[in-house]
């Protein structure tokens, strides 16, 4: 009758063990610095940059910045294809962010994709502290693929000013100054 | 006879082909250039179900659409914003889509000035020097010229050395800098009979940096007590420039007592 008692009892500590551990590993979701972003990890440009600016960065902080510019690029193009906002806002300030969702008018599937294949970004200014910076990108080579139409290639100069909060540099505004047609599919003339 | 029955076959697909085609829409406004507040487009369509879609340089705005009679009428959104730069317009009907490039003019009227200083806590012991960053935006994310040619600005700035905290813009609390108080110049010390006891009182202060901004509240003071064979060391907090504490009767007698803020020490006091 004891020994009865006492494996019903084992048994009832152990599924309660192997509940408690089950439902523990349904919930857990990683914190954002652990997550690793598909988006950015498959990008793929070419970045230089030229340093204008009367504070200079270090090469670590340059090397944090050419990574993080690829990255927003990465979700600004994946933006521009699907008006997804929510998968790139660890790479947008808040009040880009906000724009973003208050523009928004639905998400898309097909719509033209985007892609960035060169940037000769120049820093204009740095703050000293680290944390704003400035670059107008003389450069920046875009592919425009318009589904079942063909591809455009441009040349394009943009201003824009980044932010540097939590683990990234996030765009916080934009200007398209100029873009020039390089090359585009005969359709699209 | 085979090669009519393929003839054939070729002319019946043609046709088919041919009525599945959409003939492309007409601009009837057609304009390389529009404003980004003023932004319509009119097209002369056939069929019915078209879809206009404006994919800005941030984002696809998925447009109003009135078709009345062959005329469709495409228009943003009531509420929308855009970013600026060079635009595609996409019209969709089922399958089958037309591009037209073109782009949008930054027109808005409303300035926002986005200023940051760095750093954000200054010392009055060091530098007051502060760098300036200026920025302006029409509030939703395009980038305005700061003036005729510059899109950024940068100087440097000499700061009061009043203490404070200074706001660079009413509605944004966190863009505010700081000056704070540096070490104090002296540190005055004098001990004083409490009133209506029989201990006494240690006083500190008044202690100003050398503005003659007063100590920072919460500043460590240390009291430093020592005879022939013993240091005693107290630590009491600053507050409007000064700090105090009780030495009661008999306890530190022959004592000699020292206050220190940072490096900068007081004069010595024995305890009678």
């Amino acid at each position: 009758m004891m020994k009865t008692l006492f494996i019903g009892l084992i048994c009832l500590v152990c599924s309660i063990f192997f509940l408690m551990g089950n439902g523990r590993y349904k919930e857990s979701i990683l914190p954002v610095f652990l997550q690793q972003d598909e988006i950015v990890k498959a990008h793929e440009t070419q970045v230089e940059i030229t340093v204008h600016s009367p504070y200079v960065p270090n090469s670590f902080q340059l090397e944090q910045f050419k990574k993080d510019y690829s990255g927003v690029w990465a979700h600004l193009n994946h933006l521009y294809s699907t008006n997804d906002v929510i998968t790139g806002k660890e790479y947008y300030s808040e009040s880009w962010f906000k724009q973003l969702a208050n523009q928004h008018t639905g998400s898309l599937d097909n719509g033209v994709k985007r892609k960035d294949l060169f940037h000769d970004v120049h820093l204009m200014n740095w703050s000293t502290d680290g944390l704003v910076c400035t670059a107008v990108d003389s450069s920046a080579v875009l592919e425009y693929d318009f589904p079942k139409n063909g591809k455009k290639f441009t040349l394009a100069t943009v201003a824009m000013v980044f932010l540097y909060q939590g683990d990234h540099w996030r765009i916080d505004g934009i200007r398209f100054i100029e873009e020039k047609e390089i090359i585009a599919s005969k359709k699209l003339k | 006879m085979r090669n009519l029955l393929f003839i054939l076959f070729g002319a019946i697909l043609c046709v088919a082909c041919n009525r599945s085609a959409i003939p492309e829409p007409i601009w009837l406004n057609k304009k390389e250039i529009f404003g980004l507040s003023d932004f319509t487009a009119n097209f002369l369509v056939e069929g019915e179900e078209w879809e206009g879609i404006l994919f800005t340089s941030s984002q696809p705005i998925i447009l109003e659409g009135k078709q009345v009679s062959g005329k469709l009428r495409l228009s943003i959104p009531m509420g929308k914003n855009l970013i600026g730069g060079p635009a595609n317009l996409e019209l969709r009907n089922g399958k089958h889509a037309f591009y037209y490039p073109l782009w949008l003019k930054v027109d808005t009227v409303e300035v926002k000035w986005i200023e940051f200083r760095s750093p954000k806590t200054v010392n009055t012991d060091s530098v007051l020097m502060h760098q300036q960053l200026v920025y302006k935006t029409d509030g939703i994310g395009n980038i305005l010229k700061v003036d005729s040619d510059l899109w950024f600005k940068e100087r440097s700035i000499t700061l009061s050395e009043e203490v404070g905290v200074y706001p660079t813009s009413d509605d944004e609390p966190l863009k505010a800098f700081y000056v704070q108080p540096g070490s104090p110049t002296a540190v005055p010390l004098m001990l004083k009979e409490k009133e209506g006891s029989i201990n006494n009182d240690l006083i500190v202060g008044p202690m100003k940096d050398r503005y003659g901004n007063l100590l920072a509240d919460g500043t460590l003071v240390k009291i430093i007590l020592k005879n022939d064979t013993k240091t005693w060391l107290k630590e009491i907090y600053a507050k409007d420039g000064m700090a105090n504490m009780t030495i009661e009767r008999g306890e530190f007698d022959g004592y000699e007592v020292l206050a220190m803020v940072y490096q900068v020490k007081s004069n010595i006091i024995k305890i009678l």
